[in-house]
């Protein structure tokens, strides 16, 4: 069967095997050996070490300012897992205390939802522009012949709080984090806007593929986009002032 | 790191990955079905929980218990391809890093998704926690104390949103932060 093929089906295949729970079991075993073949790749068993060490420390072995050697310093490569582990530990608590106190009714009741309202007004706003000839129920948005209801998840909120952890967890000067947030908010607002007008005009013309649109792809492409935005921010903006030059 | 390079490299990858995630996903919705049911039997007492792909829509599973009459035996469902959609930005982000050897990405990957799947089982045995806490009225407040319901909601919400959202951007900082560190950079 083609991959084209199988693509078309309208639904995936459901055979007999998939059910038994020795299947199950040889696609664990499966795992475990590709889990043994990914740690030995890791460790240099099945590739040379020279693929291996470069790699590992690309941004300092590739610095033409010192040699690779100084830079592979093991005191160094401590006080990088050391910002490393800090980072990823604040972010992850910002991260889940920024989504437990969202999720608290009265901040849902008071902040969330008005929020929310205001992303369906602006973005009945836009679709009014494009000619779409919207009407605006709280946090519906409806014409003739679609409805769409903007609810949390669809507001961009998600988006905002991962970016927001990673700025304020990521060591750089607080001047450059109030630049990173205040541009950065807007800017994922911005895209997210563009979200649900499309995912609007999306069930309007191409109903049928409105769900995987909304679950899938325009969730991967704003969070992708907070991703990227961080990731500029944080190899352009956040780096001290001394290494922007060498950065570029 | 070159920002633009990372950019059209993503948008390169994008492509292939989305490509093989259309066409894994249908064996992959089985495997986590099958695996995470299994867990589910292992954890659970007495093991009453089954999970099953919904006839109309197998993106979908059910979670049928087999103490409730036939009738209302389907409890809840959930949508699998939303619980390992992010592994299309995983995987994008971690093949489109400029400078870092093709074997180096690949083993990288590698391990993210390793990480992803066992965190794809975590999911849906929360997410099954959850509808069995939470979603089930009186029997939910028969079966669940009151820290258990807000255990495995909050447990569930944390897992389905902000964890799994960030998962991608967490791992690949976890992989790749010499190009971010701005003290390597000096």
């Amino acid at each position: 069967m083609s991959p084209i093929e199988i693509l078309r089906r309208p639904e995936p295949p459901d055979r007999e095997l998939f059910h038994s729970p020795l299947f199950a079991t040889h696609v664990s075993l499966a795992l475990l050996g590709y889990a043994a073949f990914v740690v030995a790749a890791d460790y240099g068993f099945l590739f040379p070490a020279r693929n291996y060490r470069p790699a590992k420390i690309p941004a300092m072995a590739r610095s033409k300012s010192r040699p690779a050697e100084e830079a592979a310093k093991p005191a160094d490569r401590t006080g990088s897992r050391r910002r490393e582990v800090t980072f990823l530990v604040v972010f992850l608590v910002l991260l889940a205390g920024g989504f437990t106190v969202l999720s608290i009714n009265a901040v849902n009741d008071r902040v969330v939802e008005p929020f929310t309202a205001g992303v369906a007004r602006a973005s009945g706003a836009l679709l009014d522009w494009i000619g779409q000839d919207v009407t605006l129920r709280g946090t519906v948005i409806e014409n003739r012949r679609f409805a769409v209801n903007i609810r949390n998840g669809c507001n961009g909120v998600e988006t905002v709080v991962i970016f927001v952890s990673a700025v304020l967890a990521f060591p750089a000067p607080w001047r450059a984090r109030l630049v990173g947030l205040v541009l950065g908010v807007v800017a994922i607002q911005a895209v997210n806007l563009v979200r649900v007008a499309a995912l609007f005009l999306t069930g309007v013309y191409l109903p049928d593929f409105f769900r995987s649109s909304h679950t899938v792809v325009w969730q991967s492409v704003v969070i992708l986009f907070g991703v990227l935005l961080w990731i500029f921010w944080a190899s352009r903006f956040a780096a001290p002032r001394g290494s922007r030059a060498e950065a570029a | 790191m070159s920002i633009r390079r990372l950019f059209l490299n993503l948008l390169i990858a994008a492509v292939p990955v989305t490509l093989v995630w259309l066409l894994l996903t249908p064996f992959y919705n089985r495997f986590l079905t099958v695996a995470a049911g299994n867990l589910l039997h292992l954890i659970e007492s007495p093991d009453l929980t089954d999970l099953v792909p919904a006839a109309e829509d197998p993106t979908y599973d059910r979670i049928l218990r087999r103490d409730f009459p036939p009738s209302r035996r389907a409890v809840y469902s959930l949508q699998l391809n939303d619980v390992h959609f992010h592994f299309l930005l995983l995987a994008a982000l971690f093949l489109a890093v400029p400078g870092v050897p093709w074997r180096r990405r690949l083993a990288n990957l590698g391990w993210a998704s390793l990480i992803a799947v066992f965190f794809h089982l975590l999911l849906i045995v929360a997410w099954v926690k959850f509808a069995l806490a939470t979603q089930l009225g009186d029997w939910s407040l028969e079966h669940y104390g009151a820290f258990a319901r807000n255990f495995y909601g909050l447990g569930k919400h944390l897992l389905d949103l902000p964890i799994k959202l960030a998962f991608p951007l967490a791992l690949w900082v976890g992989f790749y932060w010499p190009l971010l560190d701005p003290r390597e950079k000096r």
